[in-house]
């Protein structure tokens, strides 16, 4: 039999970043996460070239292939409980590809520039890729999804959502 | 001598897999008069060799609750899902849970730790669809198919098909023949779904929930109960629809496959509602600071209990909400004289409490968001639908208009393939564990216990 504990891992991709501007980004998060007390790796991408990417250029092709395979291994060391931040620039149909490979796939999308710093001034799109929330909301989104833990906070549905939700209830006889 | 040397080829065991066919609100007690009157044939032989048992539901029986404890092996302490409808905190307003307030992995997510992939088809509770190893498709309630469905791929594929998620319910209440035609229309593109995904997407666990069953049931389980003939007719040959897609199914699912199959709650005719709100008003526990109240929002913090759906019973503590005014030291008070008059909610025509049993919630939540729940929980009793309702001046009502079933909490039906099952009592929180059993894996952190008697020896033909 196998042992499995319920101490999720999961992937935080980050796009969107551009050179040094991740730092700050990244390093809040991956502080973040370990007061939360998860195991964290952060892989970068010119650390993956060396090892994962020899023999390939700088194309977009070239790029993409280094990134499918970045996602490989995160999507192993999240599999073993590790939380991994992933930030790299990649196509969409290459991060499409990683994200239906890994369960607990998490995009953030970050626009504009990412000073080092607290990350409040970032735009993140949540990994359904409809909702733009702030980055602080991150971590809390993650405990919604129950892999951070119980503490969660507001990722409910959208008014409009609401008013469907609460015609349907009403059809069943749930609410007046 | 040349020695011709004879190979043994060892045959590989087909993998385990599950299959879990789920049938919302379809009762035991139904279940087992129908196959006994000979009526469904496929699954009376699926039960010759034991089932279906009866199972008790979550506590409230409500098909979000009873589904998520379903998925996640815990009860709702363990993942914070205790209604249609929460209270937003710090606050009396209402909101609508959805999958992003659920506090515990589902069963797919902890078996993707284990390399193993899943499909979860229209299971209650499961919107906005969350990443999966395999494939989701988000059950009601799901406003938009868009966010219901992951990997986005399938999308396309799902509307070549006409698939979706629900009946038209407001047409369906309003029209028997709408509803007819919508419940086996509905059923169809279910099918088509599940026959699509059952071949495209490799899976080691697949659960496909029919929620059309539950549609049927709250609008007609009264008519069929008084023997109405298209009524009755229609239920037969629904069910025949159902019976027919298990015969398929015990051909089509693959060698090494448990077939598992289950309901969330039980059904019965609705004599009566009851709005625990009114009752609470008349015996001092509740007050508003409008005379017309629509929703909690203006409750007086004078007040001490209130109630959400269906029997949810909440000590109205101060420091938890502005318009909170009990205080610690006051609850035990509070709660003894509750328990003590609950024993007077009962029909005035028959003198019959319109409850089962009142529950604390030490008894009835265990873990993390258990603080969260209700303090009292009542149980429903066959006859009486519990509501929350703050505008009825009445405690007991007539069954609202086009609504002739309400939820059981105890006549849940399981049955387990190819396994031998302990003696229960069974509960939805005992699924996850038992699904684990069946595939041979061990999952940590989980409050239900496996129904098996033993691991399975060995995996079904």
């Amino acid at each position: 039999m196998t042992t499995v504990t319920t101490g999720t891992g999961f992937v935080l991709w980050l796009t969107g970043l551009e050179g040094g501007s991740a730092a700050g980004l990244v390093h809040t998060l991956e502080a973040g996460l370990r007061e939360r007390g998860h195991r964290v790796e952060v892989l970068d991408f010119d650390e993956a070239r060396e090892h994962l990417g020899q023999g390939l250029g700088y194309s977009r092709a070239e790029r993409d292939t280094i990134a499918v395979r970045m996602g490989w291994v995160a999507g192993k060391l999240a599999e073993h409980g590790v939380a991994v931040l992933v930030p790299v620039v990649s196509s969409r149909q290459a991060l499409d590809r990683v994200r239906d490979s890994i369960p607990t796939f998490v995009e953030i999308l970050v626009e504009g520039a990412a000073e080092p710093g607290p990350a409040t001034d970032v735009i993140v799109a949540a990994d359904d890729g409809g909702t733009e929330v702030p980055a602080r909301r991150v971590l809390v989104a993650l405990e919604l999804r129950g892999l951070t833990g119980p503490d969660g906070g507001d990722d409910g549905y959208s008014s409009a959502e609401e008013d469907a939700v609460a015609a349907h209830l009403r059809d069943l006889g749930y609410l007046e | 001598m040349r020695l011709l040397q004879r190979t043994r080829i060892a045959t590989r065991p087909a993998r385990p897999r599950v299959f879990v066919l789920g049938l919302d609100g379809t009762p035991c007690s139904y279940l087992r008069a129908e196959t006994a009157a000979g009526r469904l044939p496929n699954l009376a032989a699926l039960f010759r060799e034991g089932g279906p048992v009866p199972m008790r539901s979550s506590l409230p029986s409500v098909s979000s609750t009873a589904w998520t404890t379903f998925c996640t092996g815990r009860d709702p302490g363990g993942h914070g899902v205790f209604g249609f409808t929460d209270l937003r905190p710090d606050s009396h307003d209402l909101f609508f849970p959805n999958s992003g307030d659920v506090a515990a992995p589902a069963i797919w997510d902890l078996l993707a730790r284990t390399g193993r992939r899943s499909v979860a088809l229209n299971i209650p509770g499961t919107y906005p669809a969350r990443p999966v190893q395999g494939a989701l498709v988000a059950g009601f309630v799901a406003p938009s198919i868009e966010r219901a469905v992951h990997p986005p791929a399938l999308l396309p594929r799902l509307r070549t098909l006409g698939y979706r998620i629900d009946l038209d319910t407001r047409a369906a209440r309003e029209s028997f023949e709408w509803l007819e035609e919508d419940l086996f229309a509905t059923l169809d593109r279910r099918v088509a779904a599940l026959r699509m995904l059952l071949t495209d997407v490799d899976w080691d666990l697949f659960v496909a929930v029919f929620t059309e069953t539950d549609r049927l049931y709250h609008f007609l389980w009264n008519a069929m109960e008084a023997g109405e003939p298209r009524v009755v007719d229609l239920f037969h040959r629904f069910h025949h629809e159902l019976d027919r897609l298990v015969g398929w199914l015990m051909n089509a699912l693959p060698a090494g496959t448990h077939l598992v199959s289950l309901s969330d709650h039980g059904f019965a005719a609705e004599r009566a509602a009851v709005y625990v709100n009114a009752w609470l008003r008349e015996r001092g526990y509740l007050a508003f600071e409008v005379d017309r109240p629509v929703g909690l929002s203006t409750i007086s913090p004078a007040s001490t209990v209130f109630s959400l759906d269906p029997g949810r019973l909440y000590v109205n503590r101060a420091g938890r909400r502005p318009r909170g005014g009990v205080g610690p030291d006051q609850v035990p008070a509070v709660l003894e004289r509750l328990l003590a008059d609950l024993a007077d909610l009962r029909d005035p025509s028959t003198g019959e409490l319109a409850y089962t049993a009142a529950v604390v919630r030490e008894d009835a939540y265990h873990g993390a968001r258990a603080p969260l729940g209700p303090d009292v929980i009542l149980t429903l009793k066959p006859g009486y639908d519990l509501k929350a309702s703050v505008k009825a001046g009445q405690v007991f009502g007539q069954p609202e208009q086009g609504l002739g079933g309400m939820h059981a909490d105890d006549d849940a039906y399981l049955y387990v393939g190819g396994a031998a099952m302990r003696e229960g009592p069974h509960g939805l929180e005992d699924l996850a564990p038992t699904i684990a059993d069946l595939l041979g894996v061990e999952l940590d952190g989980l409050q239900g216990r496996s129904v098996l008697a033993a691991s399975p020896a060995g995996t079904p033909a």
